[in-house]
Order: C-alpha cells, then sequence, then structure tokens
C-alpha cells in the first residue's frame, strides 16, 4: 500500500511538473520584442498577433500550430511539417567580442535557414518554435517580416 | 397590293431588326442576323463561335441595368465566365440562338460580342520594333535572339515542358537550372538551404507544373513573351535562343513572398556569373508595403546585383494606376490634422494600411469611425506616437447601437534605413461596416509635410467621399507603383502600353489605364519605360483555370500545347526582359544605367504615349527594341531629322527588291516617296492613316541597282533613309 502510494504521489508530481514547464514555456513567451535590434512594423504586428495566439492556444511552442487565418495572412510558409515565417535579417558589423556578432552557422545548426543575400543582409526562414531564439541573437541591427507580393497580371 | 405587303413586311422586319439590334453592339448582331440567314464561314460566324455541347457559343460582355443577376443568365443558358467587382458587366458564353432575346431582357442593358483578338505577340513585336530585332531586319546583318545570354524569371505557375520553352526545332530543352522553392524533398541549390534544384533536362520536365490544381500559368506566360520559341504559333516571344533559368517562387495562399524573390534573382544572377554569360531577369512580381523610396531591404538586394556588368534586372511597375490605393495628406503652415477615408470592396474585410512620414519629422495617427449623418467620430482609437512605450497598440472600435465593429492595431517605429516615421495601420471589420459609416485615417503634427500611406489590400482605396470641403483628402493614382520593382534604383521598371484595344474607348500604343504611375517617394521618376503589356498572348498550361483565355493551341510531336491572353505590367517587363537579352547578346557588358542612357535616347515618343518624357507614366517613352539595339552596336540608323520620334524602320536595306516600311507610332496623311539620285520619282504613295505595328510592303524588282533615297512624311513623321538597291 505504501509504494503504491508512493508511486501515485511521484506520478503527480511529475505530471504537476510537467504541466508546470509548458505553462512556464507560454507563459515566458512576451509581447514586447527585444531592444537589441530593431524590428519592422510588419514583424511587430505578426509578433503580437503570434503571442496571443500561441497564449490562446494554451499549448507548448513546439506543439502550437498556427490557425489558418495566421498562416494566410502573414504568408507562413509551410516546411515539412512545421510552420516557418521568412524575413530580412541586417547585421551588425562585427566587434571584437566574438559573442556580440550575429553567428549565422549557429542558428543554421538549430534548424534555422539562412542566405546572406548580399554583405550584412540575411535572408531567413525560422520555425515559429524558434522564433523566440532567432530574436534574441547579438549582432542583429534589424529584423524583418517578408512582405507578400502578388502576381501582376491584371484582373479586376 | 401584294408588293405593299412584301415592303411593309421588310419594313417590320427591318424595324425589328433596328430595335431588336439597340441592346447589342453591331457585332453581336451582325452574329444574330448571319445566323439567322445561315451564313457562315466553315460553320463559324467570322471565327467568333464555338461549339460546346452541341450549342453554338460566343463569347460576349453582359452588360446589367443595375447589379448582376445570374438568375437572368440561366434564363438563356448563358454560360458565366467571370464577374467584375466594380463593374456590372460580366464576360459570359452565349447561345447565339438566344443572344437576342437575353439582349431583350428587361434586366440587361446591353449585350456585346467579345472582338476576335488577333494573334497579340504578333502585332506585340512590331510595336516596339522587336519584329527588326528578332528578323535581322533594317541595317541589322543578323538576327538577335539573346544567344550566350541567360534569361530567368521567378514566378509562379510554369508548365517545364511547354514547346515555348525548347529551341526552333523541339530538340534542345532551353530551361538549365531549375529551383522549385516550394519543394521539401530533394537537393538545395548551393548557398539557398530551402527548396529543390534540378539541374538536367529530364528532372526538370520530369517536374512538368510548379501547382497541383488548375491556375492561370502566370510563369508559363511570362517566360513565353520573354523567351518563347515555337515557332509554329506567331506568338513566340522575344529572345528565342537564351539560356533559361525558372525559379518557382514560395508560394502561400495568395501570394509569394519577398524573401523568395529576392534569394530567387540572387540565384539566377549567381547561375550566370558561375556559366560566364551576362543576365536578364524578369520579376513580374509586387507588393504595397514599403517607403516606395528605394530604401527596402529588397531594394538594397536589387541595387547591389545590378551593379555588376551584364546584370539587367526588370521588373513590373504595378497595375495600380487607375485605383487610389495611394493618398497623399499634407500638414503645413498651420495644419494640425490631414484626413482621408478608406474604403474597402465586399471582398477585403482586412486592410493594411503602411504610413510613411518625411524624413526627420515627426507626427501622429489616429483610426477613428466616423459618421456621414452625424458627422462625428462615433469610435476613435487612442492618437498614436512614437514616443508612446510599446511598439503595438491594438483597439476594438465597438459601437452596438449602430452595429460597428473594427479591430484596429497600430505598430509604429522610426525606420533607420531612411529615417522616416512608419506606422503600419491593421484594421479588421467584423461585419460589414454600417451603412452612412467610414473608416478614417487622421495624421496630426504641425508642419509634418507631407504623409504619404498605401493600401495593401486589393479594392481598399482612399476616398474622401466628396467632403474636400470638411477637410477630407481624396486618395490618389499617383505614387502607386509597386514595391520593390516598381521603385527600386537598380531595377528597369516597365510600364505597359496598348498594343491591341479591346474596348472602343482604349488607344492603341497609349499608356494603360492600369499601369501604375511614379514618381517614388524620393521623387524619382518610375517607371523607366514602358512596352506592350495590354494585350498578350502567349503560351499557357494544358491545365489553365484561365480556359475560356486560351486563344490558340499548337500540335507538337502528336501533344497539345495552349496559348492564352493576359494583361498586365506582368506582361509588359519580361517583353522588355526579352528585348534586353537581346541587347546584352550585342553588348554583353551592358549595365542598368547605360540601358536608361538607352532608352533615354532612342525610346518612340508620339501623340498617344505624349512628347514631354521623361514623366512619372512612361518614364522614357515606349521601348524601341530596334533603334535601342542600333545605338548598342554603334551604329547609326539613317539620315534622320534628329527632331523626329524614332518611330520608322525600313527594311532590308540594301534590298533585292523587296522593301518593308514599319511603323511604330500613329500618323495620317502619310506619303513615302523613293527617288534615285537625279531626283527622279519612281515610287509615290499617300496613306490617309497608320497604326503602330503597321508594315508596308513596297515591290522595287523591277527597279535597276543603285542607291536611292526613302523620304517618309505624315503629320508628326518626316524621316529620309538612304537605299541600296543590290
Amino acid at each position: 500500500m505504501k509504494k503504491v502510494l508512493f508511486s501515485l504521489t511521484c506520478l503527480v508530481m511529475l505530471a504537476g511538473c510537467s504541466t508546470a514547464k509548458k505553462a512556464g514555456e507560454v507563459s515566458t513567451l512576451s509581447e514586447e520584442l527585444p531592444k537589441t535590434a530593431r524590428f519592422s512594423n510588419q514583424f511587430k504586428v505578426f509578433w503580437n498577433d503570434f503571442v496571443s495566439e500561441v497564449k490562446q492556444s494554451g499549448k507548448s511552442l513546439k506543439k502550437y500550430k498556427p490557425t489558418q487565418e495566421m498562416v494566410d495572412y502573414y504568408g507562413l510558409v509551410k516546411a515539412g511539417n512545421q510552420y516557418v515565417l521568412t524575413g530580412f535579417i541586417q547585421v551588425d558589423s562585427k566587434k571584437e567580442d566574438a559573442t556580440k556578432n550575429f553567428d549565422p552557422e549557429k542558428l543554421k545548426g538549430m534548424g534555422i535557414t539562412l542566405n546572406e543575400m548580399i554583405t550584412g543582409i540575411y535572408s531567413f526562414r525560422c520555425p515559429l518554435a524558434l522564433l523566440p531564439t532567432l530574436i534574441n541573437q547579438p549582432g542583429m541591427k534589424t529584423v524583418e517580416a517578408g512582405k507578400q507580393l502578388k502576381p501582376l497580371h491584371e484582373n479586376k | 397590293m401584294r408588293r405593299f405587303f412584301i415592303t411593309v413586311a421588310a419594313a417590320v422586319m427591318a424595324l425589328g431588326g433596328v430595335m431588336a439590334q439597340g441592346k447589342m453592339s453591331s457585332l453581336a448582331a451582325t452574329l444574330v442576323t448571319e445566323k439567322k440567314m445561315a451564313v457562315a464561314d466553315n460553320g463559324m460566324l467570322h471565327g467568333l463561335s464555338r461549339m460546346e455541347n452541341n450549342r453554338e457559343m460566343v463569347d460576349c460582355y453582359v452588360h446589367f441595368n443595375s447589379s448582376v443577376d445570374e438568375s437572368i443568365l440561366s434564363k438563356y443558358d448563358v454560360v458565366l465566365h467571370a464577374k467584375y467587382d466594380k463593374l456590372t458587366m460580366v464576360t459570359a458564353a452565349v447561345p447565339v440562338d438566344m443572344m437576342e432575346a437575353l439582349s431583350n431582357d428587361p434586366a440587361i442593358k446591353y449585350v456585346e460580342a467579345g472582338t476576335p483578338l488577333k494573334f497579340e505577340m504578333s502585332k506585340a513585336r512590331p510595336m516596339s520594333l522587336a519584329q527588326l530585332v528578332v528578323d535581322g531586319g533594317g541595317q541589322l546583318s543578323q538576327s538577335y535572339l539573346g544567344r550566350g545570354v541567360v534569361l530567368g524569371i521567378v514566378d509562379t505557375e510554369i508548365q517545364l515542358n511547354h514547346p515555348n520553352f525548347y529551341d526552333t526545332n523541339h530538340q534542345n530543352y532551353r530551361i538549365k537550372r531549375y529551383w522549385n522553392q516550394n519543394s521539401t524533398g530533394g537537393t538545395h541549390p548551393q548557398n539557398f538551404d530551402y527548396g529543390a534544384e534540378y539541374t538536367s533536362e529530364s528532372a526538370i520536365i520530369g517536374q512538368k507544373y510548379d501547382f497541383r490544381q488548375p491556375s492561370s500559368g502566370h510563369a508559363t506566360h511570362v517566360l513565353g513573351i520573354a523567351a518563347g520559341a515555337c515557332m509554329e504559333n506567331p506568338n513566340y516571344g522575344i529572345a528565342r535562343e537564351t539560356e533559361l533559368v525558372m525559379v518557382s517562387a514560395v508560394q502561400t495562399m495568395y501570394n509569394s513572398s519577398s524573401t523568395s524573390l529576392s534569394d530567387g534573382i540572387k540565384y539566377i544572377v549567381d547561375y550566370a556569373n558561375s556559366v560566364g554569360k551576362p543576365c536578364v531577369v524578369n520579376v513580374s512580381m509586387g507588393g504595397f508595403l514599403g517607403p516606395h523610396d528605394g530604401t527596402s531591404t529588397e531594394c538594397k538586394v536589387i541595387d547591389e546585383l545590378a551593379t555588376r556588368p551584364g546584370v539587367l534586372i526588370c521588373g513590373s511597375a504595378s497595375n495600380s494606376g487607375d485605383v487610389k490605393e495611394h493618398a497623399k495628406l499634407v500638414l503645413q503652415d498651420l495644419d494640425t490634422v490631414a484626413k482621408t477615408f478608406l474604403t474597402y470592396s465586399e471582398s477585403a474585410k482586412i486592410a493594411m494600411v503602411d504610413v510613411w512620414g518625411e524624413v526627420n519629422k515627426q507626427f501622429a495617427i489616429q483610426v477613428v469611425v466616423y459618421n456621414r449623418d452625424t458627422k462625428e467620430f462615433v469610435c476613435q482609437t487612442d492618437t498614436v506616437t512614437f514616443d508612446l512605450p510599446k511598439d503595438v497598440y491594438t483597439y476594438n472600435l465597438k459601437q452596438s447601437s449602430s452595429g460597428v465593429n473594427v479591430t484596429v492595431s497600430i505598430a509604429k517605429s522610426i525606420n533607420p534605413d531612411n529615417n522616416r516615421g512608419n506606422y503600419l495601420i491593421t484594421t479588421n471589420l467584423s461585419q460589414d461596416i454600417p451603412d452612412r459609416h467610414m473608416v478614417g485615417i487622421l495624421v496630426y503634427g504641425k508642419n509634418a509635410g507631407e504623409v504619404n500611406m498605401w493600401s495593401t489590400e486589393d479594392y481598399c482605396t482612399f476616398t474622401n467621399y466628396g467632403m474636400k470641403r470638411d477637410g477630407w483628402t481624396d486618395g490618389s493614382t499617383d505614387m502607386t507603383l509597386g514595391e520593390p520593382m516598381g521603385v527600386a534604383n537598380g531595377a528597369i521598371s516597365v510600364g505597359s502600353y496598348t498594343s491591341y484595344a479591346q474596348y472602343p474607348s482604349q488607344k492603341v500604343g497609349g499608356r494603360s489605364s492600369f499601369s501604375s504611375m511614379g514618381p517614388t517617394l524620393d521623387g524619382r521618376i518610375k517607371p523607366d519605360i514602358c512596352a506592350p503589356g495590354q494585350t498578350l498572348v502567349s503560351s499557357i498550361p494544358d491545365c489553365s483555370s484561365l480556359s475560356s483565355s486560351r486563344a490558340e493551341e499548337v500540335v507538337v510531336n502528336g501533344n497539345k500545347y495552349y496559348y492564352g491572353y493576359m494583361q498586365g505590367t506582368s506582361m509588359s517587363s519580361p517583353y522588355c526582359a526579352g528585348v534586353m537579352a537581346t541587347w546584352l547578346e550585342a553588348d554583353p557588358t551592358l549595365d542598368q544605367a547605360k540601358v536608361k542612357e538607352i532608352f533615354r535616347n532612342t525610346a518612340i515618343i508620339d501623340d498617344q504615349i505624349g512628347k514631354d518624357v521623361p514623366n512619372s507614366k512612361v518614364g522614357y517613352g515606349k521601348l524601341n527594341a530596334y533603334e535601342g539595339l542600333l545605338w548598342v552596336l554603334g551604329l547609326n540608323a539613317s539620315v534622320q531629322n534628329p527632331e523626329s520620334p524614332k518611330v520608322l524602320a525600313v527594311y532590308p536595306n540594301p534590298t533585292d527588291g523587296e522593301l518593308n516600311i514599319g511603323f511604330a507610332a500613329s500618323d495620317s496623311k502619310v506619303n513615302i516617296v523613293i527617288t534615285d539620285l537625279s531626283g527622279k520619282t519612281i515610287y509615290n504613295n499617300i496613306m490617309s492613316d497608320v497604326q503602330p505595328g503597321d508594315n508596308i510592303n513596297i515591290d522595287l524588282s523591277d527597279v535597276l541597282p543603285g542607291a536611292y533615297i526613302v523620304k517618309v512624311a505624315g503629320e508628326s513623321l518626316n524621316d529620309t533613309f538612304k537605299l541600296i538597291r543590290k
């Protein structure tokens, strides 16, 4: 009996930890963007809606799936079994302290796609779950969400 | 008595015919009459009718007296093709035997048979004298077809195995690289870690399409205009011997992404560099978010890539030349507020408005809902300024009594690239805005100067609802160039002119009404040039959703392939890109600065396009493919009056006996006189009028070998050419 009670107690404690961890992941997502980089207005509006939707879903970032409205409105791209946000990053010039520099290889290793367009400007495709990591990177001057473009044949 | 009755019967029939024909276009009435009289040409009425489900049908515009009522159409077995949001008109297939009855319906204002479309690229090519270039006519010793040049497009909706993308013998496949940014399997291109790259003919053709459901076939049409090589059909493209690169851009629900565009342009430029060839990139896509002053990141990428010699990047100016998607609010002297309204079409419930101020000037924003009857703001947001702590402010403007329910968010920032204040306003109508209520945008700021804003959704425009006296600013069709291709310094921004008139009111040779106008926010004149973009026939996929726009088909190796018509700056840009490829063949070191200089010196300017150039409607004027190429080659075109617009071509010269005179502008009372060196006239002809694209053929086979003078003079034209008869 003691063993059963002990096992049950452990199970309840573990479940509590898991829930607390989930709640912690969601609750640390902040509407406020870091002050270390400038974010475009499009990115700000997206971030506002993204954080709001993640919190409303009650799910962790990893398990969160954007609504179709979110996908359509912000042009989120389906890549495999996840959605990515596309955009541009302009980086600061390199500093002596390497920890303050933008490290594209580290981000690529995490699963964020980066392509250097011209010196100092990268295009990115970032899984939604990794956005909090991306926005807190050092060495970024500006972060912009990609703009939606349409074909220009007349259909009026 | 009998004669009297016959006369009356004839009169009644004629009168009845006239009455019935009052609500039909002349062409429609003709078709109906000929059907009744069983007059047909090989079973078709003027080539306009076709059999559908054993019924003879004609494509028509059906105009309604008030709103469109589809039940009326069903009554007459009419097959609806398309509705037009702002017009009480539809396009439809009408049974010929029901056309008169339909026109007599009280709900119908007018039935207009669609006019026959000629093979449009065959008419468009001569209009900018591109035909001379591809034929090697005039002073050219050879044809110029883009040999040794890479031509790439970043686009969507391609059918990769269309014969237009082979050589003219259907042997050599010309697409050498294909990057589908949407593919999740396969090998990424080097330096780009997404999508799949295909490098062999079998792998590329094996993909066939980049779309899974019927679509318009935009990329198929665009690439066909620039470089189509299927000569079995007159609608082949310009640079038919270019090496091709296709990038299928990322496809989101309705659109693509600017990062996708930038990556795609770089991919094409890098490939061309890797094979040591000059390149032209065409982008027929655009949007409205951005400062419109050439400082956006997308513009920076284009500017940087276009600085390389032998790299030309062409893009569409956009199609909002007749839509008030821009507004300029001015605050000066004692002004403290300027304001405008936002209108929404039925399809647009969410609208974004991108607002940009002058450099280093502060201003504030407020969004309101205004009641037109009480002249009051029934709901409003706070006044948002740049120094407020949050990045985004969200409001729910609600008034239960009226039913107003609008969610507004306002994001703010000072852009460090241009030091302009920028607000991004998003409005979301949860339900239709109640009658007599309007969403307004107020701008505050003493001496803030000019504040410009652009609406980003189709059919969301700015207006003052006629309330200018109350201080409301109307929208504007100026500064409606798209981002980035319409405004980037490094891009050749291409507007559109009409090479085929669909409506009687359209002027062939005039600027297309939809072609967006400049200037840019920093005051630069754009577009740079205009090219044919209304209406062009080019390749479309076999599963095109625009099957009703099919104009032609060809059979190659036992398979059918299709051509259809589209219009837009999407079409004028690849036309220009094809011409650029021919110029690059002649000089692989050309850059965009040199090209713009060539435009300045050779563009066609006439009464249709206006002579006060460069300007923000047409840039330098209409693209002159032939004279531009002569300029690249350093050849003098002719003994010409330097004041005369360069709108004529006389070819071949020297001639074996057959002479052509091609016109790229209209004129009247045109006199062509050919004399020998003693002044003796050997040919003299006066034409009452000529139109752009007209080609006069003169038989000189009986003329002795020697030197002659050709004079062409009209109300505007006045040119003289030396001619050699071999």
